[in-house]
C-alpha cells in the first residue's frame, strides 16, 4: 500500500489526461459543429445538425463537469490557482457554453429558431475560442506562491494562447464536420467534407506555428513547454500525428463514412498523449509538480476506488447511448420510426 | 472591509445568485423525473394511454427545464476555483465529494437522457422504463451529494485543522456528519414538494381552462395524494432539522429567530412572528411574540433554554435580516402547503375531485396554481437561511468566508456578477416564454399515442 499510495498523483495524472481527451472528443464535435453552423445556408441545414447532436450534448459536456469534479478532488491545489489565474476566460466559457447548451433545447419549441439558432453558434464560437485560452493561459505558466496563483489575472491573453485559441477552434471544426460527414447526407454531407478538409489543413498550420513559436521561445532562453524536462517528448508524437494526418485526407477525399471523423478523434488523442508526456509530472508550468498539488493520500484513495468503479460504468451506457441513436440524422428530433 | 463593494462581498453575491438561480431549475428536474418515472411505470402496469400521454407531456417541460439546469450548474462547479481558491486548496475533503457526485450522479442523468426523452421509438418499453429511472438515480444522487457537501460545511466532522489547512481524519464521519441526515431530507422531500405543487398547480391550471379536464384531472388526483404525504412529512422534518441547528449552529438558531437574549431560568422563550431587529444595538426594536412557544419547539419544555445572540461575541453573529425573514417565508409556506393538502384532501372525501366535479372547485384550483411559485419562495428562503446563518463561516467554527476568497480586483467580481445576471436573466425569461408556449399548446396528439408494438405485417 505505502509504495502504491506514492503512485497515487501519476494516477490522477492519468485519468485526468483520459477525461480531457473524452471531453475534446465529445463536446469538441459538438462545438466545431456548432462554430460550423454559422456557416448553414438554411434554417432547415442549421436544424440538421442541431438534431444530430440532441441527443448526446448533455452528456458531452458533462466530461467537463467530469474534469472539474475529479481535478478539484484530486490537485485541489491547481483547481484554485488554475482557475483564479483563468477568471476572466473560464468566465467567457461558461457563457458561451450557456448560450449553447440553452439553445439546443429551445431550438425547437421556439417560434423564433433563427434566433437560436445563432445563440448556439456563437455560443459554441466564444465557448471554444475561450477554452484555447485556458489551455494556452495553463501552457503558457503561471507564478504559484504558498499554493496560491501570484500572477496577473490578464496573463491569459498572450500571442502564444491566442495561436491555441486558433488551432483549437479549427481542430474542433475538423471534429464538427467530420462527424457531421458522418451523421448526414446529401449537400450537407458534401460542405461538410469540403470544410473538413480545409480545417484539417489549418490545425496542421497551427499546429506547426505553435511549434515553431515554443522552439524559438526555448532558443531564445525564455520558458515555454519544451523547457520542461520532459518538453522535447513532445516531438515524439509527430511522425504518429502526420501518419494520422495522411489517412484522415485519405479517407476525406474518398468521402469516406465515419472514417474522417474516426481520424479526428485519434488526432487528438496523440495531441493530449503529446502534451501529457512533455507536461509529466508538472501539473501547472513550469514548477508545480502534480506531488506538490496533490490532495492527502487519504482522499485520493477515495477517490480512485470511485474513480475505478465508475468510469468503466460511465464509458459503458455512454456507448450505449451512442449506440441507440446511431445512424443519420433526420430532420427532426431523432426519434426515429416505431419500425427501428 | 465588509463593505458591499469589496471582493469578498462580491464573490458572495455571486455565488448566491449563481445557487438562487440554479437551485430553482434543479429541484423541478428531480421531482418531475420521478413522476414521470412514475407515469410511465403506470402506463408499464395498466396499460392505460393517459399514463403514457403523461409522461411524454411533462417530458417536454422537464427537457427544457433540464437544458438550463445543467448550464446554471457548470458556474457553480467552477466557483469553488475561480472566487473561492484559497477554500479549495486547502480542503480535503469537499472536492472529493464534488468529484464523486459528478462521477455518480450527473453522468447518469446525462447519460441516459438522450435515451429518455428522444428514445421512445428506438429501445424497447421497458428498456425505455430502465432509462427513466436511471435519470432519476441520478438527479437524487446529485441531491445527496451535494448535501454531503453542504452538511459538512455546516457541521464539520472527520476533519482537523493542521496549521490552516484542512486535514481528513475519517471520511465516514465527514460523510455522516451530524447534519447530513436531516438536511438531506429537508432537501430531497422539498423537490418532491416544490414539483408536486407545480405538476398540481399546472394541472389546476388546464382543469379551470376547461382544456382536457380528463387527462389533466389525473394528474392532479397523483399530485394530490402525493401532497397529503409529503406536507405533514416536511412540517416534521423541518422542525427536526430546526433542532438540529439550535444544537450544531446555536448563533443561525438565534439569528433565525431574531433572539438576542438568553431566556432566565424558569422563563419561555418566546416566538417571534414578526420584529424589525436592530444589528447594531442587539434588540428588537418591535416584535410580535407568542410566549413559550421557542422553548416549546426545540426543547419540547415550555422553560427549556435557548440561548440568545448576545451570549456570543458580537463578531460571529450572521447578518440577522437576511435569516430572520427568508426563515419566515420558508415556514408559513411550508404550513400553508399542509393547509393546502389537508383541504385538497377534504374535498376528496367529498367527492368533489371527481373529473366532472372539479372544474367547480374554482377556488381550490386557483389556490394550487398559486402554490407553485410560493414553493420556490420557500426553497430559496430555506437556502438563504441555511448559507447567510452560517456566516461568517465558510466551514461552520473551521475556516471564514472572508479568508477563503480569492483576492480577485472587485472590478473582475463586479463585471462577471453583472455579467451573470443579465445572462441568467435572459435565459431565465426565455425558459419562462417557452414553458408558457408549450402549456399554451397543451398536449399534442402525435405523441400522446403509445408506440404500438410490432406486428408480423411490418
Amino acid at each position: 500500500m505505502e509504495t502504491l499510495q506514492t503512485y497515487l498523483p501519476d494516477v490522477f495524472f492519468l485519468i485526468l489526461g483520459l477525461v480531457l481527451f473524452l471531453y475534446m472528443a465529445t463536446d469538441g464535435y459538438n462545438l466545431g459543429l456548432g462554430i460550423f453552423s454559422l456557416a448553414a445556408r438554411r434554417e432547415e441545414e442549421r436544424g440538421v445538425m442541431i438534431h444530430s447532436i440532441a441527443t448526446t450534448w448533455h452528456a458531452s459536456q458533462t466530461w467537463l463537469v467530469i474534469l472539474g469534479g475529479i481535478l478539484f478532488g484530486s490537485f485541489p491545489v491547481v483547481y484554485g490557482v488554475a482557475m483564479s489565474a483563468l477568471y476572466v476566460p473560464v468566465m467567457i466559457m461558461l457563457a458561451g457554453l450557456a448560450f449553447r447548451g440553452v439553445a439546443v433545447e429551445f431550438y425547437d419549441e421556439s417560434p423564433n429558431r433563427g434566433r437560436w439558432g445563432l445563440a448556439f453558434g456563437l455560443g459554441s464560437l466564444v465557448a471554444t475560442i475561450a477554452q484555447g485560452f485556458i489551455l494556452g493561459g495553463l501552457l503558457s505558466g503561471m507564478p504559484v506562491v504558498n499554493g496560491q496563483f501570484a500572477g496577473g489575472f490578464g496573463d491569459w491573453l498572450n500571442p502564444f494562447s491566442a495561436l491555441i485559441a486558433v488551432g483549437g477552434a479549427a481542430g474542433f471544426v475538423l471534429l464538427g464536420t467530420t462527424y457531421l460527414a458522418m451523421k448526414t447526407d446529401g449537400a450537407l454531407r458534401e460542405r461538410s467534407i469540403r470544410a473538413a478538409l480545409m480545417a484539417a489543413w489549418a490545425v496542421l498550420a497551427g499546429l506547426s506555428v505553435i511549434l515553431l513559436w515554443m522552439s524559438l521561445q526555448h532558443y531564445e532562453g525564455r520558458y515555454s513547454l519544451l523547457s520542461l524536462r520532459q518538453g522535447h517528448y513532445i516531438y515524439l508524437t509527430l511522425p504518429i500525428f502526420l501518419f494520422e494526418f495522411a489517412m484522415l485526407l485519405r479517407s476525406l477525399k474518398k468521402a469516406e463514412d465515419d472514417k474522417p471523423f474516426q481520424w479526428s478523434v485519434l488526432l487528438f488523442l496523440t495531441l493530449v498523449v503529446g502534451l501529457a508526456a512533455a507536461l509529466y509530472p508538472t501539473a501547472v508550468p513550469p514548477s508545480l509538480t502534480i506531488f506538490d498539488a496533490a490532495a492527502p493520500a487519504r482522499s485520493l484513495w477515495f477517490l480512485v476506488i470511485v474513480s475505478a468503479v465508475l468510469l468503466p460504468m460511465l464509458l459503458a451506457y455512454n456507448a450505449w447511448q451512442y449506440l441507440v441513436f446511431r445512424g443519420k440524422a433526420g430532420e427532426g428530433p431523432q426519434e426515429g420510426k416505431a419500425e427501428n | 472591509m465588509d463593505t458591499l463593494f469589496d471582493s469578498v462581498m462580491l464573490s458572495r453575491l455571486q455565488f448566491a445568485a449563481m445557487a438562487m438561480v440554479h437551485i430553482s431549475f434543479s429541484v423541478i428536474t428531480i421531482g418531475l423525473a420521478l413522476f414521470i418515472a412514475v407515469m410511465e411505470g403506470l402506463w408499464l402496469r395498466t396499460k392505460d394511454p393517459v399514463y403514457y400521454g403523461h409522461a411524454r407531456f411533462w417530458s417536454r417541460l422537464l427537457l427544457l427545464n433540464f437544458g438550463i439546469g445543467v448550464v446554471t450548474g457548470l458556474p457553480l462547479e467552477f466557483a469553488f476555483g475561480t472566487n473561492w481558491a484559497p477554500f479549495a486548496a486547502k480542503s480535503a475533503f469537499f472536492g472529493e465529494i464534488l468529484g464523486t457526485e459528478t462521477l455518480s450522479a450527473f453522468m447518469l442523468e446525462a447519460g441516459f437522457l438522450g435515451i429518455m426523452i428522444f428514445g421512445w421509438n428506438r429501445v424497447p418499453p421497458k428498456l425505455h422504463f430502465f432509462a427513466t429511472c436511471m435519470v432519476v438515480v441520478g438527479s437524487s444522487l446529485s441531491v445527496f451529494w451535494i448535501m454531503v457537501a453542504n452538511s459538512w460545511m455546516q457541521s464539520p466532522a472527520g476533519v482537523v485543522l493542521d496549521g490552516g489547512r484542512i486535514v481528513l481524519t475519517s471520511f465516514r464521519e465527514a460523510i455522516f456528519n451530524p447534519d447530513m441526515l436531516i438536511s438531506t431530507a429537508h432537501m430531497y422531500v422539498a423537490c418532491l414538494q416544490t414539483s408536486l405543487l407545480v405538476i398540481g398547480g399546472i394541472s389546476a391550471w388546464y382543469v379551470l381552462k376547461g382544456r382536457h379536464v380528463g387527462f389533466f384531472a389525473r394528474s392532479f388526483q397523483v399530485a394530490l395524494i402525493a401532497a397529503l404525504v409529503i406536507a405533514p412529512l416536511q412540517v416534521w422534518v423541518g422542525d427536526e432539522n430546526g433542532r438540529e441547528v439550535a444544537n450544531l449552529q446555536p448563533t443561525k438558531l438565534a439569528a433565525m429567530e431574531a433572539h438576542w437574549e438568553t431566556n432566565p431560568a424558569g422563563q419561555g422563550a418566546a416566538w417571534i412572528i414578526a420584529a424589525w431587529p436592530d444589528e447594531a444595538n442587539q434588540r428588537n426594536h418591535w416584535a410580535v411574540e407568542v410566549p413559550y412557544v421557542l422553548s416549546l419547539l426545540l426543547t419540547h419544555s415550555p422553560t427549556g433554554e435557548v440561548k440568545g445572540l448576545k451570549d456570543f461575541p458580537k463578531d460571529l453573529h450572521p447578518p440577522i435580516l437576511m435569516t430572520f425573514y427568508p426563515f419566515r417565508v420558508m415556514v408559513f409556506a411550508g404550513f400553508a402547503f399542509l393547509g393546502l393538502a389537508l383541504w385538497t384532501g377534504w374535498r376528496w372525501k367529498k367527492g368533489a375531485l371527481a373529473a366532472e366535479r372539479l372544474p367547480g372547485e374554482k377556488w381550490l384550483l386557483y389556490a394550487w396554481v398559486a402554490a407553485g411559485p410560493l414553493a420556490w419562495a420557500a426553497v430559496e428562503g430555506g437556502w438563504i437561511t441555511r448559507e447567510v446563518g452560517r456566516q461568517p463561516w465558510l466551514v461552520y467554527g473551521l475556516v471564514r468566508t472572508s479568508e477563503a476568497a480569492t483576492p480577485l480586483p472587485s472590478g473582475v467580481v463586479a463585471a462577471s456578477l453583472a455579467g451573470y445576471l443579465v445572462i441568467a436573466g435572459l435565459l431565465a425569461a426565455a425558459f419562462l416564454v417557452l414553458a408558457a408556449r408549450v402549456l399554451v399548446q397543451g398536449p399534442d396528439a402525435a405523441t400522446m399515442a403509445p408506440p404500438q408494438p410490432k406486428t408480423a405485417a411490418d
